[in-house]
């Protein structure tokens, strides 16, 4: 499992806003292929981490290599898409459709002064036929439900054919049968595409039997491995992680680490 | 009626000048309006205002001044003050509408004061406040519409990165697109267009240009596009005829173009109920 190539390496990485550490001494390595899920409570520096990953925010201390390359000096963001947290995303009056927003995904690939390519109307079908949206190609942004536009915020990510895609919190306030589906519609990514998931949740029950592997963090990387590892410390060290978490966990049936 | 009114040089000026502005104020109206920045057209119209009075307060004192026209004064002041608002911006990052107040205030002050040092223009004062249709002269004309072209030209090229920065700015951010830079350009051109506005529709009238059409156009629209497309549409119509209908009423343009934008308002928020009424 571990002879895949790197994609993201994490060395030594802090972070702090004010005077104390946010991110402390974080080290992780994302491979090709990975789904990782990450966990950690409130206020553990998980968005940070996204957003250092997204150069929204710029390291402080550590560093991060994207490809083998400096994330200083990495320009090729088109590789990597973004679902950001519903909540913040946009104002929801924006007068704009499902289309045009989609479309918009394609901003940094097509280039500065480029007009978007002739084909981009089946682009746009395309990636919206994965999430199951084509039908409301034209209606408007704000007249969807969440669910609705967390799914069309996923298309945006897939137009540029992004090897890597970040999700923040990307179920929140989503039903559960929906988040079962869209949970579905990422592992199919990830299986089908090779497309590798990073994703900050506070539900681990409802991922666990997708994703790969776990990381736990709370300001600084608690635990890092496959599911069937975190199985095994999860019985033994319980006490350093989320009692609720743990609850849920130990609920749901793993079928067999996958790698 | 067309004929005497396209007669004289000046009303020619003044009405092909209307015709750029009808097209560039709403069409970068879209983009203030959608990112919430309705007040900055307020702002830079005032320190614009300032400009102007300082350049006609520098004629009274010296004939270099007097060659130039007040319309690059209020250029420069506006483009100035829309440097200070970005800057602003990002020093008060949570309260960035606090930096349209204070550019406003800053612009009223500077141009009580110029007025006040000179008191030999308040006639002409007047046609910048409120706008006037005989003001516009034919080196303005030049000018003004290579700025219109220019402002087109920049929106078409850049309309990628202004629709996703305006629709979410993290995300463009996260694209590797430089925010930054695309909104100094763009909030620059924004001042430009002020500062030419001013001569026909007047500095207490020059935002309503930028909002009222796109107003209207998003009560009707049904995409950014179309938006786009029924505010250029609805601002052309209100400076085209309220320029004629000044004219031949002897009104203040400014306030009659104004006043069909509103018009034009108040229709399309009536015509789209009665479309979610029979939707329905
Ligand atoms: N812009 C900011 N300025 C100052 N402090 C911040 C800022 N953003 C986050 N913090 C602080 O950094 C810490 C980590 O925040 P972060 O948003 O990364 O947590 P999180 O793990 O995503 O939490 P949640 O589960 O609530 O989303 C918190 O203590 C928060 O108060
Ligand atoms: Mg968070």
């Amino acid at each position: 499992m571990e002879n895949k190539a790197p994609i993201i390496e994490i060395n030594n990485l802090s972070y702090r806003y004010a005077s104390e550490d946010v991110l402390k001494d974080l080290n992780l390595t994302v491979h090709k292929g990975d789904f990782l899920a990450i966990l950690g409570p409130n206020g553990s520096g998980k968005s940070t981490l996204i957003k250092l990953l997204l150069q929204l925010l710029k390291n402080q201390k550590g560093e991060i290599f994207i490809y083998g390359t400096p994330i200083e000096k990495f320009y090729a963001w088109e590789k990597i898409g973004f679902v950001p947290q519903k909540a913040n995303a946009f104002n929801t009056g924006f007068p704009a459709t499902v289309y045009e927003v989609v479309r918009s995904g394609l901003t940094k690939k097509t280039g500065l002064f480029h007009f978007y390519p002739r084909n981009v109307k089946e682009k746009v079908i395309d990636v919206l036929r994965a999430v199951e949206m084509e039908d409301l190609i034209n209606r408007n942004i704000g007249e969807l439900s969440g669910g609705q536009q967390q799914r069309v915020f996923i298309a945006r990510a897939l137009i540029s054919d992004p090897e890597i895609i970040l999700l923040d919190e990307p179920t929140v306030g989503i039903d559960s049968k929906r988040v079962a589906s869209f949970i579905n519609l990422l592992e199919r990514l990830n299986k089908e595409k090779n497309i590798t998931l990073i994703m900050v949740t506070h539900d681990l029950s409802a991922v666990i039997n997708q994703v790969t592997h776990i990381a736990w963090l709370n300001r600084s990387l608690q635990f890092h491995g496959s599911v069937k590892e975190f199985k095994n410390i999860n019985k033994v060290n319980a006490q350093s992680f989320y009692q609720t978490d743990l609850e849920s966990v130990s609920n749901v049936q793993v079928n067999g680490g996958k790698h | 009626m067309f004929q005497t009114f396209l007669q004289y040089e000046f009303l020619q000026n003044s009405f092909l000048t209307g015709m750029i502005i009808g097209i560039i104020a709403p069409l970068l109206g879209v983009f203030i309006v959608v990112r919430k920045m309705s007040l900055i057209a307020d702002a830079l119209s005032h320190i614009s205002l300032s400009g102007i009075a300082a350049t006609m307060l520098a004629a009274t004192y010296s004939p270099f001044f007097a060659g130039i026209s007040p319309l690059y004064g209020g250029m420069l002041f506006s483009v100035i003050g829309a440097l200070f608002i970005e800057k602003l911006r990002s020093v008060y990052k949570h309260f960035e509408e606090l930096s349209i107040p204070i550019i406003m205030s800053i612009g009223i002050g500077l141009g009580v004061i110029f007025i006040s040092l000179a008191d030999g223009f308040n006639n002409d004062l007047f046609g910048y406040l409120f706008g006037s249709v005989s003001a516009v002269s034919r080196t303005d004309l030049y000018s003004i519409f290579i700025i219109g072209l220019l402002v087109v030209l920049i929106i078409i090229f850049l309309y990628k990165e202004l629709f996703l920065l305006a629709f979410d700015e993290e995300y463009g951010k996260a694209q590797g697109i430089r925010g930054n830079i695309v909104h100094l350009i763009f909030i620059i051109l924004v001042a430009l267009v002020i500062a030419i506005s001013i001569r026909i529709v007047g500095v207490l009238l020059v935002s309503s240009l930028m909002t009222l059409p796109v107003a209207a156009s998003m009560r009707m629209a049904k995409s950014f596009k179309q938006t786009i497309i029924f505010s250029i549409i609805f601002g052309e119509v209100s400076v085209v005829g309220g320029l004629i209908s000044a004219f031949y009423l002897d009104l203040a343009p400014g306030g009659t173009i104004v006043c069909i934008s509103a018009v034009i308002l108040i229709i399309t928020i009536l015509y789209s109920k009665k479309l979610k009424y029979n939707a329905r």
